[in-house]
């Protein structure tokens, strides 16, 4: 066991471990709000609730950045090592 | 001139063997899209070819650790590496036949590794085998696990938020998400697999002189070849194992193929970045069970999933040791190009042989387990 724990790279472990765990949660909560503001501007613009509309809108728009900044950045990351 | 020739008929396995693992890995990338009708099938694998492609050029960690850090540049000959890649194909054919998502990657390491070990004992290896434990089996064992549950939190986190809403939009939403979350994991597949094969040409290069051993330097030609048959592959196909991952596991929504490849995306990038040769195939298979288990732990087909996990378990040994004996084998003819060239006729008429004999005999068996 204790050679086990001398060979591991466990640094390397750790730094897959956190990174795929906050950007793979990450990434796909920002999304999943992205998709819910978008649901919502459909609903509310239906029900003729502009001012909430175009808050779920900028909700959705903020989201939908935030998901393709994200992979943009991993590419980035992955480019420049 | 024999090395010389040997050293062509390695490039040329090696690149035929990158073309099967885009033919045999890269559907399990695409099946989520295909399964939640994301993306029709044509277009889903013409898609993931081209992002393969990329991918190939994105980094070269892992083609570094493929050739320096899991066997002894300075030990293995090409003879060697040639038996290594037929063990690895001849494994790829076999859980292909029987239509198993099983590990080209853990293939192609265990072939290689299999063969040096049966060249030169434990001096092959690095470090005795720690190369091949800290590099390759211990992120094997991470890498599903991880994207098991990273897409598990992940799909319970979108059912908390879109839970309540309409299921029109929502649907229509996560499928367009798919492109994005299918792209990102099609180039992290082209990222992790390409340079697996990149490696093995550049460690039979160093084994020929054709390299130096010190330092690390992969050829543009190899770069370039090695993502082009990655690519190749890629958009030929694997329909037989695009069923079995993306609806024999479990049917799956829009937000879990979304949540699965997003997992299975950021697992291989961030793997692929620190220089791990992971499988790709056994970390989405370990997201597309996790999607599904979070939901509901019945949602799974354990027993499709059981066949998946004995071929993960299987891979690294049995195509060990099939590298060894196909070394072992081709050292009967001696040193020359003379076994090479024997066996790689001999690969070639067996893999005939299979290819009809599968096409005689109808679909796989994990098609058919349903």
């Amino acid at each position: 066991m204790r050679v086990l724990a001398s060979i591991v790279e466990w640094d390397k472990v750790l730094d897959v471990i956190v990174n795929s765990s906050v950007a793979g949660i990450g990434v796909t909560a920002a999304y999943a709000i992205c998709v819910f503001g978008t649901t919502r501007v459909i609903d509310m613009t239906k029900a003729g609730r502009i001012p909430e509309a175009a808050l779920y809108g900028a909700l959705a728009t903020v989201m939908l950045v935030v998901t393709l900044a994200s992979a943009v950045f991993g590419v980035i990351v992955m480019t420049t090592k | 001139m024999d090395s010389d020739l040997i050293l062509y008929i390695v490039v040329a396995t090696a690149l035929a063997f990158d073309f099967t693992n885009g033919f045999h890995d890269t559907a399990n990338v695409v099946a989520t899209s295909i399964s939640t009708r994301a993306m029709s099938p044509r277009i889903a694998v013409s898609f993931a070819a081209i992002l393969n492609f990329i991918g190939a050029f994105i980094s070269l960690e892992v083609a570094a650790a493929v050739a320096k850090g899991i066997v002894e540049p300075g030990v293995v000959t090409t003879t060697v590496i040639f038996g290594g890649l037929i063990g690895a194909i001849a494994w790829n054919l076999i859980t292909w036949y029987f239509g198993l998502p099983s590990s080209s990657s853990h293939a192609l390491i265990g072939g290689v590794a299999g063969a040096s070990f049966a060249a030169g004992g434990a001096d092959a290896l690095v470090a005795g085998g720690e190369g091949l434990l800290s590099k390759v089996v211990v992120p094997a064992v991470i890498a599903p696990t991880l994207a098991f549950m990273v897409a598990g939190i992940a799909i319970l986190i979108i059912y908390r938020i879109v839970g309540g809403l309409r299921p029109g939009p929502v649907n229509r939403g996560f499928r367009l998400g798919q492109i994005v979350s299918g792209g990102m994991l099609a180039l992290a597949h082209g990222t992790n697999d390409a340079q697996k094969t990149m490696g093995v040409i550049t460690l039979a290069l160093v084994a020929n002189g054709n390299l130096s051993s010190e330092g690390f330097h992969v050829p543009d030609w190899v770069v370039i070849s090695a993502a082009t048959a990655i690519a190749a592959g890629t958009w030929v196909g694997g329909w037989r194992i695009i069923r079995t991952m993306g609806s024999r596991i479990h049917k799956m929504d829009t937000a879990q193929g979304f949540a699965a490849q997003g997992a299975g995306a950021t697992v291989i990038l961030a793997a692929s970045h620190v220089g791990f040769p992971l499988s790709t195939t056994h970390t989405i298979s370990g997201a597309v069970m996790g999607s599904g288990a979070a939901k509901r732990l019945s949602a799974v087909r354990w027993g499709i999933a059981g066949n998946i996990f004995v071929a993960w378990v299987l891979t690294l040994p049995a195509a060990a040791g099939i590298g060894a004996a196909i070394y072992g084998f081709t050292r009967l003819f001696g040193t020359g190009a003379a076994g090479p060239v024997i066996v790689g006729i001999m690969a070639i008429i067996a893999s005939a042989m299979l290819f009809a004999r599968r096409a005689s005999r109808g679909p796989a068996i994990a098609e058919e387990a349903t």
